[in-house]
């Protein structure tokens, strides 16, 4: 602390009295003063100032300096002690200039001792060297150094260069260059042209890092950035430059060459540049001149540039030494990529300045602009162009006017610039009563608006012109209607009055309008406030739109739906906005611009519906009061179910619905009414002992839904028919795609009041599939098959753009279209999806499986506990085969029947593959018989002509993995049969969104475990798991004792040692056939896609 | 304490003014637009005081000014300068 030290200095010089007293009296004088200015001296300090007040004021001044230069000192230290010692420093100069401003009412000057510590003088830490550059003899000369640091030797500059992307050019060696501190910097230097397209990447931010670039540096990127900015606007002159300069005619023979400057400098950047020149810039300069430095730099980078352009052009040769006038003009022309040429002084010192002066306009900076106005027309008048000068007065004034008002000079100069304007614009050559101002017509103006606007403005002029969309409005056709008064029917026969006209973007024009623009040579029109040109061929299209139409000034709803989807089809493509009120007008509204409410989930509904199953719900509701049909086309395991039974559960009451779907789903919708809607009463019409026509009257009377199945539905379609169902719904809707089909046909026999569909794959093979679906829920409203796959295949590029395109358009009106890829819904699906598929059984099935069963049972089953149990299962494997396929059971003695049409599985899981190749994904296919998975493998390349191969334990390593690399890596639709034991556990196979568990395994966990190889780190969708199962035989048994163990202990296996307990007759029940519950595998439908063509 | 000044203000005034800022401010580059009429400029002024045809002067003087056009866009799209177009 200050005061102890004054205080031991005090001490240590009482008493003394030697050859240094006066040194002493000093140091005692200003120990004393310390004391009294801290508050801590002594009566006798006190006494000995007040006695030498001179003497107190000067220890005080002396002493206030020094403790100045002590706090420079100290504002240099580095660590902890900084603080502190900046704290006590000025903590005693603050004393010692309170106490010199009471004696004298001085305040001292130089340091604030009233800042707090902190903000003292900033240590001035030395800047680490960066690569810095200096401008010298036209070349870039870089070095690297920074404030207080040392400069970077030679070495260590090529690396830092080569670091920040120069290490490419050809830098030679420099002189070194001078630094403040006396320092020299290694330094190396580069031709401007060699340098630019590293300099403009510095301007650009694309080389180095800001951690490397010196100011200078960054400060010539600028630069750089500027000089190819004027170039690319076309903002260069050329100008002639001999050895001799363009001081004036001189006698002989020198070398010439052009040099390109720019032109129309911007004064303000030019300005903000010079101003922020690093001095390290012209560190290389005997006598810098920052403005002069800053041009020469920019004129460098401008020749550069504009001569790499010349140099491009192949130039005609010219006489090897130019003597007249002719001669060097044409060697200027020869040399405007810099090449330099020889020519006799005199008459080329001439052309110089010829030069020189034709491009003064707009070399040398002048305060004079001109601005270019245009105003739209008022009253079908026309646009006036006018042309206003500024820099002459204090606002613009009428160009006209300036020239008679301006002095001489800037007279010249108006005139000088409005001539230049002119030959931009020659329409204000155009007679006209004022000068610089003409009325353009509609095609000048736009030609000024569109084209010759920003070439004006790049060559230097102000331009002030209507705001413009370059962006060409697509015209629409508008449909007007308004339902005819007095008509009682409403729906698809309602009557409607209907008006045409064609919006371009917000413009609405009916055929005069349309007809008016088109008589202008470029229709220019006004659209949301934006000038902008109409097209001629689209204006055509529009008028022939409406003559077409000129005659239709009445439809019937459904004709009005048909055109608001684009199922009509006009010139100018895509859907008519249909406007007005009616019945059809209301419905496109309020599927397009009032979306209906979603549902909220219905009291009684066991469950929550996802937000877009709610909105589903809406839907249906929104058809049903609509009386219209549609398809729900949401993603496999979207949960279509669900929607379809809370929208059933909904309007319970309101008549019976029947749904029909495949046998394999048929148990599912009953487990799911069961579990989310146990409040519906569900019957199911299927199986022999199904009700006949009068006991289907009777079920259906006192049910809310009854199920069937396809085959079922067209062999009792008389009794269907009969019924007044309120709704009809069909599941796996592509099941009637080929609309000439018995089912197709027969389901459409089946009266109801609406008719739905529902589908994840709406259009497997084409848009003939949707047309299909969309003419069995609305019949006749969608127009006919040929002219709906012509219109909606305008909306979209490629086979997949236009069903999309398709679906989109007809999205919210006829068909609900959801994928699990959109976002929102992807967000709030679960990682997993289990689904229980139950299969029917063929009769060779059915017969192949009683004859097992029944040669176990006629067989003298061994006494011995462990062989009975071998032998029934030997069985028990027999017959899961036979659930599989017959092909499974029968091995060898089957090779070269085909598989199709002979096992539900199959069917099933051709069902499946069909709507996951559809949706472009991919699926794992889980068999406990390696034999048969090759077997399937190989229907499944041959059905779908995509390679599908079999994982199982018989491959070499080396065949498995490259089957695994294949799936994993492979694009679109795929899939990979394998053995449930080999490839089980301990893959993975992302790439799947799909599996099937084709046949059951006692252990709930192997099955688990063949779901994971698809759900597990990695996978970003949800899976979807299809267990595949054939109810009332040994198959569904096993699903029984997985149930209850999945329930009762998890992974625990069940006693398979009980089964050699059972007796015949246990053994019967445990392994055969429950007729009641097989679900009959159906024949196939007769039809094939040729008659669907 | 020592009697040895510290460094001037003007000198460090001159310091300031040798090195510029210690780090570069990041500076957003304008972004190029090139001219849909590379010669407008050079028209705008009229024939050049050439002793040829006036026609073949603008056609040549045309074509150069185009090329230059082209190499400072080529320039500004490898670093990233373009504006982009509508």
């Amino acid at each position: 602390m200050a005061v102890p030290n004054a205080r031991r200095r005090l001490r240590s010089a009482a008493g003394m009295q030697t050859k240094w007293s006066r040194a002493l009296d000093r140091i005692t004088l200003e120990a004393a003063a310390v004391a009294e200015a801290t508050g801590y001296a002594s009566t006798d300090e006190r006494a000995a100032l007040e006695a030498s007040p001179l003497a107190w004021v000067g220890a005080l001044r002396r002493l206030i300096f020094e403790t100045d230069e002590a706090l420079s000192s100290a504002a240099r230290l580095l660590g902890e002690e900084r603080a502190q010692v900046l704290a006590d420093l000025s903590a005693e100069r603050r004393a010692l200039a309170t106490a010199l401003e009471r004696l004298t009412g001085e305040v001292p000057a130089g340091t604030d001792v009233r800042r707090p510590p902190a903000l003292e003088p900033e240590v001035e830490l030395p800047a680490p060297p960066r690569l810095q550059a200096s401008w010298a003899d036209g070349r870039v000369v870089v070095w690297a150094a920074g404030r207080g640091s040392s400069p970077l030797p030679a070495d260590e500059l090529d690396s830092m260069l080569k670091a920040a992307d120069a290490g490419g050019i050809d830098w030679e060696h420099h002189a070194s260059v001078a630094l403040p501190t006396g320092q020299r910097a290694d330094a190396r230097s580069a031709a401007i042209a060699q340098t630019l397209g590293w300099l403009v990447g510095v301007g650009a931010g694309q080389v180095g890092s800001r951690a490397t670039l010196g100011a200078s540096l960054a400060w010539m990127g600028e630069i750089a950035v500027w000089g190819a900015e004027l170039v690319a606007s076309g903002r260069m002159v050329p100008v002639l430059r001999g050895s001799t300069g363009t001081g004036g005619p001189r006698s002989g023979t020198a070398r010439h060459r052009i040099r390109w400057v720019p032109a129309l400098l911007a004064r303000d950047r030019l300005t903000d540049l010079v101003d922020r020149m690093p001095g390290a810039v012209v560190a290389l300069q005997t006598s810098p001149q920052p403005e002069g430095v800053c041009r020469s730099v920019l004129s460098a980078v401008v020749d550069a540039v504009s001569r790499a352009g010349a140099d491009r052009l192949v130039t005609p040769a010219t006489v090897p030494q130019a003597s007249s006038r002719v001669e060097i003009s044409e060697a200027v022309l020869s040399g405007l990529d810099g090449r330099p040429f020889s020519a006799e002084a005199e008459p080329a010192a001439r052309l110089a300045e010829d030069l020189k002066r034709w491009a003064a306009p707009v070399t040398v900076g002048t305060k004079i602009g001109l601005t270019v106005r245009l105003d739209p027309p008022v009253d079908d008048g026309g646009w006036l162009l006018r042309v206003e000068a500024t820099g002459v007065d204090k606002g613009p004034l009428p160009v006209e006017h300036a020239l008679v008002v301006a002095s001489g000079s800037k007279s010249q100069q108006v005139e000088t610039q409005l001539r230049r304007l002119e030959r931009l614009l020659p329409v204000l050559r155009r007679p006209s009563t004022r000068r610089g101002q003409v009325i353009l017509d509609a095609e000048e103006a736009g030609e000024l608006m569109f084209n010759l606007g920003s070439i004006v403005a790049a060559a230097g002029f102000e331009v002030l012109l209507p705001v413009v969309s370059r962006r060409r409005p697509s015209p629409q056709l508008r449909l007007f209607a308004e339902a005819m008064g007095g008509q009682s029917q409403v729906g698809v026969a309602q009557l409607s009055n209907v008006r045409w006209s064609v919006l371009f973007d917000d413009l609405e024009l009916d055929a005069a309008g349309i007809a008016k623009l088109a008589s202008e040579a470029r229709p220019l029109v006004q659209v949301k406030g934006r000038w902008v040109r109409i097209d001629r061929a689209d204006l055509a299209a529009a008028a022939a739109a409406l003559a077409e139409r000129a005659s239709i000034t009445q439809l019937a709803g459904a004709a009005l739906l048909r055109h608001a989807v684009g199922l009509e089809g006009n010139a100018l493509g895509g859907a008519v906005r249909v406007e007005g009120h009616g019945w059809a007008v209301d419905l496109v509204q309020g599927a397009t611009t009032h979306p209906p409410e979603p549902l909220q989930a219905p009291s009684g509904f066991e469950g929550h519906l996802r937000h877009y199953q709610a909105e589903a719900a809406g839907w249906l509701g929104f058809l049903d009061r609509a009386r219209l049909g549609g398809c729900l086309a949401m993603d496999m395991g979207l949960g279509k179910t669900p929607t379809l039974l809370a929208h059933l559960l909904a309007t319970r009451g309101d008549g019976p619905a029947l749904i029909v779907c495949p046998p394999a789903v048929l148990s599912n919708w009953a487990r799911e009414a069961a579990r989310f809607t146990p409040g519906l009463s569900v019957a199911l019409h299927h199986g022999p002992r199904r009700a006949d026509a009068e006991g289907l009257v009777r079920l259906s009377a006192s049910h809310d839904v009854v199920l069937t199945t396809y085959a079922t539905a067209v062999r009792d379609i008389d009794a269907l028919a009969r019924i007044d169902w309120r709704r009809l719904a069909i599941d796996e809707a592509q099941a009637i795609k080929n609309h000439t089909s018995d089912t197709a046909q027969a389901l459409r026999r089946v009266p109801a009041q609406s008719r739905l569909a529902l589908t994840g794959t709406p259009v497997e093979n084409g848009l003939g599939d949707l047309w299909a679906i969309l003419d069995f829920t609305n019949p006749g409203l969608v127009g006919g098959r040929t002219s709906f796959i012509e219109h909606l295949s305008r909306n979209g590029e490629g086979r997949a753009g236009t069903e999309e395109g398709a679906l989109r358009a007809l999205n919210g009106l006829l068909v609900f279209r959801r994928t699990k890829t959109e976002p929102e819904i992807a967000a709030e699906l679960p990682d997993k999806v289990d689904k229980l598929d139950s299969c029917g059984m063929t009769a060779e099935q059915v017969g192949l499986y009683q004859a097992v069963v029944d040669r176990l049972l006629a067989e003298d089953l061994d006494q011995d506990s462990t062989k009975r149990k071998g032998q029934v299962l030997a069985a028990i494997t027999a017959l899961k085969q036979i659930c599989d396929h017959p092909a499974a059971y029968l091995g060898d003695h089957d090779a070269g029947a085909a598989l199709d049409g002979r096992s539900g599985k199959l069917t099933r899981l051709d069902e499946i593959v069909d709507d996951v190749f559809a949706a472009g994904e991919r699926v794992l296919i889980f068999t406990h018989f390696a034999r048969w998975g090759e077997k399937l493998a190989r229907y499944l390349s041959a059905r779908t002509g995509t390679d599908v191969g079999c994982y199982h334990g018989g491959l070499s390593r080396t065949v498995r993995d490259d089957l695994v690399a294949e799936f994993q890596h492979g694009k679109g639709p795929g899939a990979l049969v394998l053995s449930i034991k080999a490839g089980g556990s301990g893959l993975n196979l992302t790439a799947a969104r799909h599996v099937v568990l084709y046949d059951r395994w006692w252990n709930p966990a192997v099955e688990d475990q063949a779901r994971d190889r698809a759900w597990r780190i990695g996978q970003t969708s949800t899976v979807l798991s299809h267990r595949l199962v054939c109810p009332g035989t040994v198959d569904e048994r096993v699903e029984e004792i997985v149930a209850g163990k999945r329930e009762v202990a998890g992974m625990v296996l069940p006693a398979r040692s009980s089964l050699g307990d059972l007796d015949a007759a246990q053994l019967r029940a445990a392994l055969g056939l429950a007729v009641d519950e097989i679900i009959e595998e159906e024949s196939p439908p007769a039809d094939s896609e040729e008659e669907a063509a | 304490m020592s009697k040895r000044r510290r460094p001037t203000a003007s000198k460090r005034v001159v310091d300031a003014k040798f090195w510029g800022p210690d780090e570069v401010p990041e500076i957003v580059p304008p972004l190029l637009e090139p001219t849909p009429d590379p010669a407008a400029v050079v028209r705008s002024l009229g024939a050049p005081p050439l002793a040829v045809d006036a026609s073949v002067a603008e056609r040549h003087l045309t074509a150069v000014y185009e090329e230059a056009v082209r190499a400072a866009t080529a320039l500004a799209a490898a670093n990233g300068l373009l504006a982009p177009t509508d």
